[in-house]
């Protein structure tokens, strides 16, 4: 009744033998039953089927392992055909400039299939081919455009003869071809009874994103990450169909990015040498983003959160002031010196710097926590105020603002050379009640941190902006840590649980203005995180993430539970050192593990 | 137990279509001229310079690098846990592994095996301050001699762990002298002088690491707390092997010394058992999450080589479940009883169930078996965990066979029956546990760690569990009393209070995020009963991925070294 004791021992490619003994396990076997499935021990004399775990969750819920859920039909079949991992084949049916980019996105399509099968095991070289088509509709396509790409694909599976499969994906475009390819990736599963590769074999998936903006800030100032973690995090977005990497890449603690136009901001302001972003690592982050169908936003924050790097410009005021508490929210203080011509010169290198590396459709300005009180510190800049015949109240510090602000995107579009849509966080500029006065809503993208319930979500709505969420409440990962400053727990505290990641619905936040939503963003502020914690901050909160933006189903986390187990193990295979988020038993024991 | 890294090596055979960009390793940053100096501040710390200073010459209070800044600043250096008093120069000199030496010719014979082994942690441990390779060479002859005063290699609650640790360096050479009573103390002084050794990493147009060691030094140390724990679950996820040594690692580095294996739970149960297959074959969750034999005993010995005692727990009569569920297809009733039960409130604290029968003779023979293995496994004099702990008497009072049993036995079905039934388990577990350590030749009896519990409140404990015997580990939040009242009524106790102490808080429920600082302030009473303290990573929420970071906040628990 055991399975032969098996010893398998593999010289891998790091030439460490391994042997791992199989002992005289039970084959445990799983059975669908009220879309759960269910474990018993197998008896290989029985003649019924016996499914591995895995092979059950294909057909054992709507979208068997699928994450994001497809938002259009969506057909598992009911069918398991083995296939053979030597034979997979990728055809590109129409040829042109996204060429690269399609051959990169098949040879990761293959790299995730064999992710499905544990090292040490070998699965058996026989079953069916499988045949991959690809049909890209404007194989030209290899930019994005915010709130025009379109992400759609169609997937077809279906039985071609008894030793080959065809599997066929239809796009408009590049990005809907590497979805599609993802997906097909998750309907192939290595099933351990029967020790082969799988591929549900009837499929039809029509699919498209409810929101065009899906994204993670990662902020690389308050603490460095390396390339490499970077890197690994935009491979887990890809494999949940996020589309963009907001690079927050400059702060207040140090100024990593690479000017060469101003080579002493990154000589002042990097934490150390190792610690900087080259030109070089920015375009290699850029290109292995966008073989993933992933934008990689820059933001330059300003005219707060500036310091390290400035020091010798005579460009800011009250950096490192103390006590820190009275002119900004933590330190080190530093805010831009709106009343010197020569900034914007400075601010033109660096956009200018910034548009030679990243190939964006947007750029972020950044814009919040604003000081009057810093600014208030200068008089200089209370002279230039006067000069003005501006107030030194709120509305004349707005008015500073503004002309700061006015001014700096006049650079941006020259950096970059053409009027591309700009983002700014929620701040005492952006208030509804007076937005429009400085900020043009064709111009502007508001970027929402405070709270879903915020009157100034449905404020600027009514005004027509249109608005990326990130509401702290459900959206900043750094949340439920200790205090950095001072005693007790972070200013945002408690965690939140990768369960209020998927409840928060933009739909839900927006209601009759749900068409005014670009989509959201998982920010991870890094005052205390860097790369040895990036992956559990991140993972697999951000996955939640990932389907409520994709489909915005109605239903809520315990529906999606199941998958989402699933798709947390999916990462860990990946590499990507996720948060577990159950036991493993509750993995194994679909429905077990309810309040 | 391979399964984490199995998946993690697939990524790499396959890494460059998935995991790693294609355009190999990110290009080399641009090198500027290391260019920042650090001064020395007493009682502030390390002050960057305002600009940065390019070729600057280290002075006697400013330094050309952090490490070396935070190394040699302040009373205590770079030292943790601090020392009960060190004296430390502010000079370094440069040192390379090639040229340091062990002496342990005043250390006796029987010491010296895992003498030299706590060397080459030592010894390794600098060479990863450079990454693997110190490229800096300087030929400097550096000879640390070991004294240690008794041949008795046992760790135990009366290990004496105290040491002196006396650095003197010349331009041509640099001697340390270490004593302590035994290899325990030894080895805590090789991890002391490791911290006195900063790495020096010079980027003038090609990357070079250096390591400099402190050039003077006094150092006399010893712990406050007998028992300075780690607390790791491996049943409600697995962790794989080699996680555990990573875990043990830093342990050593922060100089606790109890790992506590929580190995098993009602989840599953992945510790093999020579004598009773059956528990890994029914309990893994899988034929690659187990910890055979082999492991185990491989483990504890690279425990005792970072001084560290391995404390196992086999957690009963609660929390036993999957692994114990093949009684009836093996013809010996049911071990234990409702286990996996789908409506499970009531039953137990979270899902899956299961408790330990104790109406069924046959379960404990089982018992006894897995303690033979266990009492093999355990390094001697051994110390072994119970668990003891959230026994749901519903559970106990959903079978017949149990309520049968207790009337045979005359206890009513009122708490008080079902107290008399769970202390009637322990005392047999005892027994059991007692003869199979007797078996091995162990003469005198060892305690045993419990949980604290309804049967051990301090009005009813001392009907139940005997003093002699029990160490009761108290995991009540620290408002409770109970801990002050154990140590009054005489029980030698080890605190976990929950809300302070448990490395999962935060992340469900109610609970509160302990952080670094309220772990750090928390101090427990001073007393010979209270042996130590200890933090929990129970692994609802942290398997293998999680573990590093979850485990990162322990390892500022210094107070229980130094208080």
């Amino acid at each position: 009744m055991w399975r032969h004791s098996i010893v398998f021992c593999v010289v891998n490619l790091l030439f460490v033998l391994q042997c791992v003994s199989t002992e005289e396990q039970p084959a445990w076997h799983w059975s669908c039953g009220d879309g759960k499935c269910v474990k018993s021990k197998h008896d290989p004399k029985s003649s019924e089927p016996a499914l591995s775990l895995e092979a059950c969750k294909m057909f054992c819920n709507e979208y068997g392992m699928l994450w994001p859920a497809p938002t259009g039909e969506t057909d598992l079949g009911r069918f398991l055909s083995k296939i053979n991992i030597n034979n997979i084949e990728i055809q590109i049916l129409k040829r042109g400039k996204s060429d690269d980019l399609m051959q990169a996105a098949g040879r990761r399509f293959k790299g995730l299939v064999g992710l499905a099968v544990p090292l040490g095991l070998t699965p058996k070289q026989t079953g069916k081919a499988v045949y991959v088509y690809l049909v890209n509709e404007n194989p030209d396509v290899k930019e994005f455009t915010l709130s025009d790409t379109d992400e759609s694909y169609s997937l077809r599976v279906s039985p071609e003869s008894n030793e080959r499969i065809n599997a066929t994906i239809f796009a408009n475009n590049f990005f809907g071809i590497r979805h599609g390819l993802e997906t097909l990736s998750q309907l192939i599963v290595f099933d351990d009874i029967k020790n082969h590769l799988l591929i549900a074999r009837d499929v039809t998936i029509d699919d498209k994103p409810a929101y065009p903006y899906r994204g993670i800030l990662l902020d690389t100032a308050r603490n460095y990450y390396s390339l490499e973690s970077i890197m690994a995090t935009i491979d887990a977005m890809a494999a949940v169909k996020l589309n963009t990497f907001h690079w927050h890449i400059t702060d207040s603690q140090s100024f990593p990015f690479q000017s060469t136009k101003r080579p002493d901001l990154t000589k002042y302001g990097a934490y150390s040498p190792a610690k900087i972003y080259t030109k070089d690592n920015i375009r290699a982050v850029v290109d292995y983003a966008l073989e993933r169908g992933i934008r990689v936003l820059p933001e330059f924050d300003a005219p707060a959160h500036v310091g390290e790097g400035w020091q010798d410009t005579n460009l800011t005021v009250c950096f490192n002031a103390q006590p820190w508490q009275s002119f900004c929210v933590e330190p080190p203080c530093g805010q831009l010196n709106p009343v010197r011509d020569e900034l914007y010169e400075y601010l033109e290198d660096i956009y200018s710097d910034m548009a030679e590396v990243f190939p964006t459709d947007i750029f972020h300005m950044g814009g919040d926590e604003v000081s009057e009180k810093c600014w208030n510190t200068s008089v200089e800049i209370q002279q230039f105020m006067q000069q003005n015949r501006w107030q030194l109240d709120n509305e004349g510090f707005l008015n500073l603002w503004n002309y700061f602000q006015t001014k700096a995107q006049d650079k941006v579009y020259k950096a970059f050379g053409k009027r591309l849509p700009l983002i700014m966080w929620t701040s005492t500029l952006t208030n509804y009640v007076h937005a429009d006065r400085y900020l043009n809503k064709d111009d502007y993208v508001i970027q929402v941190w405070t709270t879903g319930a915020d009157p100034q979500v449905q404020g600027l709505l009514k005004k027509g902006y249109r608005l990326i969420l990130s509401n702290y409440d459900a959206l900043y990962f750094d949340c439920g840590f200790g205090a950095w400053v001072g005693s007790g727990n972070n200013w945002c505290s408690p965690y939140i649980g990768w369960q209020k990641v998927y409840e928060n619905s933009p739909k839900v936040i927006a209601q009759e203005y749900y068409d005014q939503i670009l989509g959201g963003e998982a920010a991870l502020w890094s005052e205390q995180s860097d790369s040895a914690t990036l992956d559990g901050r991140l993972w697999p909160r951000a996955a939640a993430l990932a389907e409520r933006l994709w489909a915005e189903l109605p239903t809520g986390w315990q529906d999606a539970e199941k998958r989402m187990l699933h798709a947390r193990e999916r990462l860990v295979r990946m590499g990507i050192k996720a948060e577990s988020i159950e036991p493993e038993w509750c993995y194994q024991n679909d429905g077990n593990c309810y309040a | 137990m391979e399964f984490g890294r199995r998946w993690a090596l697939v990524v790499l055979g396959l890494s460059c279509s998935v995991s790693c960009h294609d355009t190999t390793a990110p290009p080399a940053p641009i090198v500027y001229e290391p260019s920042w100096t650090y001064k020395c501040v007493p009682d502030e710390g390390c002050h960057r310079s305002a600009h940065p200073q390019p070729g600057a010459n280290s002075s006697s209070l400013i330094f050309p690098s952090l490490d070396l800044c935070r190394t040699v600043c302040g009373r205590f250096g770079g030292l943790w846990p601090r020392p009960v008093t060190a004296a430390l120069s502010t000079q370094t000199v440069r040192i390379h592994p090639n040229f340091l030496r062990f002496d342990l010719s005043n250390a006796p014979v029987e010491t010296r095996d895992i003498l030299v082994e706590m060397t080459h942690v030592a010894t390794q441990n600098l060479i990863d301050e450079c990454d693997g390779n110190v490229s800096v060479v300087v030929e400097t002859p550096v000879v640390v001699y070991i004294t240690v005063k008794t041949t008795n290699l046992n760790l135990t609650l009366d290990t004496l762990e105290q040491y002196r640790l006396d650095v003197q360096s010349k331009e041509s050479n640099a001697v340390i002298h270490i004593v302590a009573e035994t290899v325990y103390g030894a080895r805590h002084a090789l991890e002391t002088f490791t911290q006195l050794v900063s790495s020096d990493k010079l980027d003038d147009g090609e990357y070079r690491c250096g390591l400099r060691l402190v050039a003077g030094a006094k150092i006399w140390d010893q712990p406050v707390y007998k028992y300075r724990g780690f607390l790791l679950d491996t049943s409600r996820n697995f962790i794989p092997m080699d996680d555990i040594k990573r875990m043990l690692d830093a342990m050593a580095t922060v100089k606790m010394n109890v790992f506590h294996w929580h190995a098993t739970d009602s989840h599953s149960f992945p510790l093999e058992s020579k004598r009773v297959p059956q528990f890994t074959r029914y309990g893994a969750y899988s034929a690659y999450e187990i910890y055979s034999a082999e492991e185990i005993r491989e483990l504890i010995h690279y425990a005792r080589v970072r001084g560290i005692r391995v404390v196992i727990e086999i957690d009963s009569p609660a929390h036993a479940g999957n692994g114990w569920q093949w009684g009836q297809e093996f013809g010996y009733g049911d071990l234990a009883v409702c286990v996996n039960a789908r409506q499970w409130r009531g039953l137990c604290i979270q899902p899956p169930c299961g408790q330990l029968n104790p109406a069924n003779p046959t379960m404990y023979r089982v018992l006894r078996d897995l303690y033979k293995d266990i009492a093999e496994y355990l390094p001697k004099p051994a110390l072994f965990h119970m668990g003891g702990d959230e026994v749901f008497l519903g559970c106990w009072n959903s079978s017949e066979q149990i309520l049968t049993y207790m009337e045979s036995r005359n206890y009513d079905t009122s708490v008080d029956g079902f107290i008399k039934l769970w202390s009637e388990f322990h005392e047999k577990a005892l027994n059991m546990w007692d003869e199979e350590l007797t078996a091995l030749g162990q003469e005198e009896k060892q305690p045993v760690m419990l949980w604290s519990s309804e049967l051990t409140q301090a009005h009813r404990i001392q009907k139940h569990l005997s003093k002699d015997r029990y160490i009761i580990e108290v995991w009540e939040p620290i408002n409770s009393p109970l801990l002050v009242q154990l140590i009054r009524l005489g029980y030698k106790v080890v605190s976990v209070p929950k809300d302070i102490w448990y490395l999962d808080h935060g992340f469900w429920g109610q609970t509160k995020y302990s952080n670094w600082r309220r772990m750090y302030a928390h101090t427990l009473p001073r007393d010979p009963h209270m042996l130590g303290g200890e933090v929990a990573a129970w692994s609802e929420y942290v398997d293998s991925q999680g573990l590093v970071t979850t485990a990162s906040s322990s390892t500022k628990v210094k107070g229980i070294f130094e208080d």
